[in-house]
């Protein structure tokens, strides 16, 4: 099977629109246990996946219905007729409101390499492999998977996308340990391209996170200003960003109109910026589309608090009669204060959790803290256990954004969120 | 009904064992897992409704080949020309690698071969066959509409259901091993907005069933519909250490992330898990009894073989308190000299293996439900299972539950907390259990990941329970 082939059987189906996505993919994995390797794997993947699109009259009325399926590189002629087939009768089955299809988009955004797999291997091998520790840490384990992934979409209305999607994906487990007990760090990332140093920069971050969290005090910090940083602050970004979101508005779950502001009352922190781009340079995800050909534009989508563009699926977008745009290259803009300054009040800084949850939906917030920094005013204390929790619209009064931010794959944000008057639960 | 075994793996399979003859002269130990995994997702609700594949579903091969003390792997999806030869030369490559670079090898013994052919078809009500989309998409809508109009402030109610069928094969150079088994599920999530706030709730369906499942449906409308409306005014728990009395769905969360990921013993072999020192030690009241296994209750995790070949069992993970047994997969089994219990699963064939959960229950006990609540003089009921995460070096718990009803003098007052996250000390947690309801109930709608990643089915469940946690 091939992409034309399966093209062939579409252009002759009973169905309205269509999209067919063909996916090589093609990993290098390496597991490690206590700095030996416990096993080598290699991946090769072909798939076509395809989603039909069919429309149905009742009367004056016009509906659309959607169905997709996985067809497999071995199937035959005659079983990926069948599979298609059948995926445009379900499609007809399904009566939603009618929509149509994006602008063409013709793309062609293919990354070097590929070839490199045991390079890259090895350059994330040795650089986790060579991390040196003290006495009192070690590397318990980490994996490295090398990706290389191309993607080719083609569409009914004319797209034709090419891209190419270079990853490396690591998973490590750090410990740090006395006579009585280890601890466990737990970090994985997502990245291009990283240098040795900042690889192993990277685990030397997490070996004193290790150390500190063994002398960290049990959890009874009394606090209002509680920081949130790292990979974690970027759930309050999706927060503010859901309240733009075309499906999120027709569903109503919001009512944000352009020009509207995204809070209810006045707001004494930072007001959220927020930012899509076609492309972030070194970015994993090349994308230049969503998944229906949707493009990625350069756009502001919330400035200081205020929409200036919805996000979201273009079918949502096509409901409201409003221009959207896919979120695969963002940026949650930093704040007014620099990190210092927002440290300059005690504070209880929480850098590790077990999984540390935004609801976008409701504005829930929690999780379990395994570490945090409490700063007094004078001196800052490694603090572990209980949990934090609140409610975003209750809180969003005084949340602000350090005006540093980091980049993590896709996605820039800021360094950390102070918010204040969160729910501490103490460790007794 | 029979679920029928794969076409896909019935037509390869000659050609996969061309494959094992052939790297068998150059590996020590050969197998090869072959997978189809079939199955249709059906959505529908205000705002859309659709139709997909299972969303772990695909068809693949993965061969494991040993030598030199050590493991490779290579999964792939179309047997090309010389495949032998490609996959003996991509062997090759790492080894060449690891060697060149000096990387030591983790040193394993060799699995045992095994010899002859089993074959394990199993049934459901109605197999994937049956499915009639267009009664099924109909069905779903017209629950939707039902549950919209069941109150104004509701945004959408989203009826889904998932029929999955799974065909294996495993093959050694001396035997093969079939298996064919389906499971479903189907949920019932309600969204609602009432003065720009919004709430959501979810039940579920399954189990090892077929297109039946979707009879199951129609009678959680409105227990989701109330679950749902009755969120708005809740309140923010007081965090603190309370009585609580679990639901079984949040039993099942706690055995899932308090104990289940605890005991998988490749978290043993990388010296991830305290369990791993507790083994015959007290570390739960003596009232708590707990199990895992695909041979154990049938549900959605219940199979045959797992994806390196080991028969499932049915292990008891904690005896009357005490830490008896972890649950393995076939590697860490032989690096930690015991026996395998059929652990062994893959997000796919394009995965690697890892010691996974099967179907994790706590096993029921001698008290009445409503025992349970009077003895409360404060404390809270906890409902509605959201998310929970592992800390098997430490054993922390993070449970994410969507509300706490209160009890005051073993009453419930009307009064609901929400949401409420559920921390602490595991065997503080698992001691001070006190009383366990004489029923249990499992459910299998969730996803498991090891860290954050490597999607796998499981279930999970058990009794009432009672015990002393500390809510946030």
């Amino acid at each position: 099977m091939n992409l034309q082939q399966i093209l062939d059987i579409l252009n002759t189906a009973n169905c309205s629109d269509y999209i067919v996505n063909e996916t090589n993919a093609y990993n290098t994995e390496m597991f490690v246990i206590d700095s030996k390797v416990d096993m080598t794997r290699v991946k090769t993947n072909t798939s076509y996946s395809v989603t039909v699109f069919v429309d149905t009259i009742n009367g004056e009325t016009k509906f659309r219905g959607s169905a997709s399926t996985i067809i497999a590189v071995t199937a035959s002629i005659e079983e990926a007729k069948k599979a298609i087939d059948d995926c445009c009768l379900a499609a007809s089955y399904i009566k939603d409101r009618y929509y149509g299809m994006p602008e063409k988009l013709m793309s062609v955004n293919m990354a070097e390499g590929g070839d490199d797999h045991e390079a890259r291997l090895k350059q994330v091998a040795d650089a986790l492999l060579n991390v040196k520790c003290k006495e009192n840490e070690k590397i318990n384990s980490f994996e490295v998977f090398v990706k290389d992934t191309e993607i080719h979409m083609v569409t009914s209305s004319g797209s034709d996308v090419r891209y190419h999607n270079k990853e490396n994906q690591i998973e490590v487990i750090v410990n740090v340990g006395n006579e009585e007990h280890e601890i466990e760090i737990y970090y994985d990332d997502t990245f291009t391209l990283k240098s040795t140093e900042e690889l192993t920069k990277d685990i030397e971050v997490q070996l004193q996170r290790g150390q500190d969290r063994m002398n960290a005090k049990p959890n009874n910090v009394v606090c209002d200003n509680i920081i949130i940083s790292d990979k974690n602050v970027d759930g309050f970004g999706n927060y503010y960003a859901f309240k733009t979101n075309v499906q999120a508005l027709y569903m109503g779950a919001v009512a944000t109109k352009i020009g509207d502001s995204v809070y209810r009352e006045e707001v004494l922190g930072d007001k959220i910026t927020y930012k899509t781009y076609r492309n972030l340079d070194g970015a994993g995800n090349n994308a230049p589309c969503d998944g229906v050909g949707l493009a990625s534009k350069d756009a502001v989508i919330l400035e200081d608090g205020v929409c200036r563009n919805y996000i979201g699926s273009y079918r949502f977008g096509y409901y409201l009669n409003q221009a959207c745009l896919p979120t695969i290259h963002t940026e949650f803009c930093g704040g007014k204060y620099t990190e210092a300054e927002l440290k300059k009040e005690p504070y209880l800084e929480c850098v590790e959790f077990s999984d540390f949850q935004v609801d976008s939906f409701t504005g829930n917030f929690a999780g379990e803290l395994r570490l945090g920094y409490y700063f007094d005013g004078e001196t800052i204390t490694p603090v572990s256990g209980g949990s934090i929790s609140g409610q975003l619209s209750k809180l969003e009064k005084e949340l602000y954004f350090s005006k540093e931010t980091v980049r993590y794959n896709n996605h820039v944000m800021p360094k950390c969120v102070l918010i204040k008057h969160a729910s501490i639960a103490h460790v007794e | 009904m029979k679920v029928d075994y794969s076409k896909f793996l019935s037509d390869n399979e000659a050609e996969i064992r061309k494959i094992v003859d052939e790297l068998s002269k150059s590996f020590e130990h050969v197998t090869v897992l072959g997978k189809d995994v079939r199955g249709k997702s059906i959505s529908a609700g205000r705002t859309a409704s659709a139709v997909s594949d299972y969303f772990l579903g695909g068809k693949g091969f993965v061969v494991r080949a040993y030598k030199d003390g050590g493991y490779v792997e290579y999964s792939f999806n179309q047997i090309e020309d010389n495949m032998a030869t490609t996959i003996k030369d991509a062997f090759n490559s790492l080894k060449t690698l690891c060697k060149d670079n000096d990387y030591e090898q983790y040193v394993t013994t060799c699995a045992e071969d095994f010899e002859g052919e089993e074959e394990c078809f199993k049934e459901v009500g109605r197999n994937l066959s049956t499915l009639d989309l267009k009664e099924c998409v109909e069905t779903l809508k017209s629950y939707s509409d039902e549950a919209l109009a069941m109150d104004e402030h509701i945004i959408e109610a989203r009826f889904s259901t998932t029929i999955v069928e799974v065909s294996a094969f495993f093959m050694s150079e001396k035997g093969i091993m079939r298996q064919a088994y389906g499971f479903s599920e189907g949920s019932v999530a309600v969204m609602a907005n009432k003065d720009g706030e919004n709430k959501m709730d979810h039940y579920g369906v399954s189990g090892l069933k077929g297109v039946e499942i979707l009879d199951e449906l129609h009678a959680l409308t409105k227990t989701v519909v109330d679950s749902t409306l009755e969120l708005f005014g809740t309140e923010r728990i007081e965090p603190g250490v309370y009585d609580v009395i679990t639901r079984p769905d949040v039993t099942g969360l706690i055995a899932h992330e308090a104990f289940g990921h605890g005991v998988e013993m490749d978290m043993f072999v990388k010296n991830r898990a305290l369990a791993k020192d507790y083994i015959g030690k007290q570390i739960a009241s003596p009232i708590v009894n707990m199990r895992d296994g695909a041979a154990g209750i049938d549900h959605v995790s219940s199979y045959f073989f797992d994806d390196e070949g080991t028969k499932g069992t049915d292990t008891q993970i904690i005896k009357d308190g005490i830490l008896v047994a972890g649950i393995s997969d076939l590697t860490s089994a032989n690096r930690l000299g015991t026996v395998p219990t059929g652990n062994g699963k893959r997000e796919s064939t394009e995965r690697k293996a890892y010691t996974r959960m099967t179907n994790t229950y706590f096993c029921a006990g001698n008290d009445k439900y409503e025992d349970m609540v009077k003895s409360i003089e404060y404390g809270f009921q906890l409902e509605g299972m959201q998310s929970g995460m592992e800390d098997p070096k430490h054993w922390g718990i993070q449970c994410m539950v969507t509300k706490g009803r209160e009890i005051k003098d073993g009453k419930f007052t009307g009064r609901i907390v929400s949401p409420v996250i559920l921390t602490g000390y595991v065997p503080d947690l698992l001691k001070s259990i006190s009383m366990v309801s004489e029923e249990i109930e499992v459910d299998g709608n969730g996803y498991c990941g090891k860290g954050h990643k490597e999607w796998v089915k499981t279930s999970n469940g058990g009794p009432y329970l009672k015990a002393k946690a500390r809510l946030g």
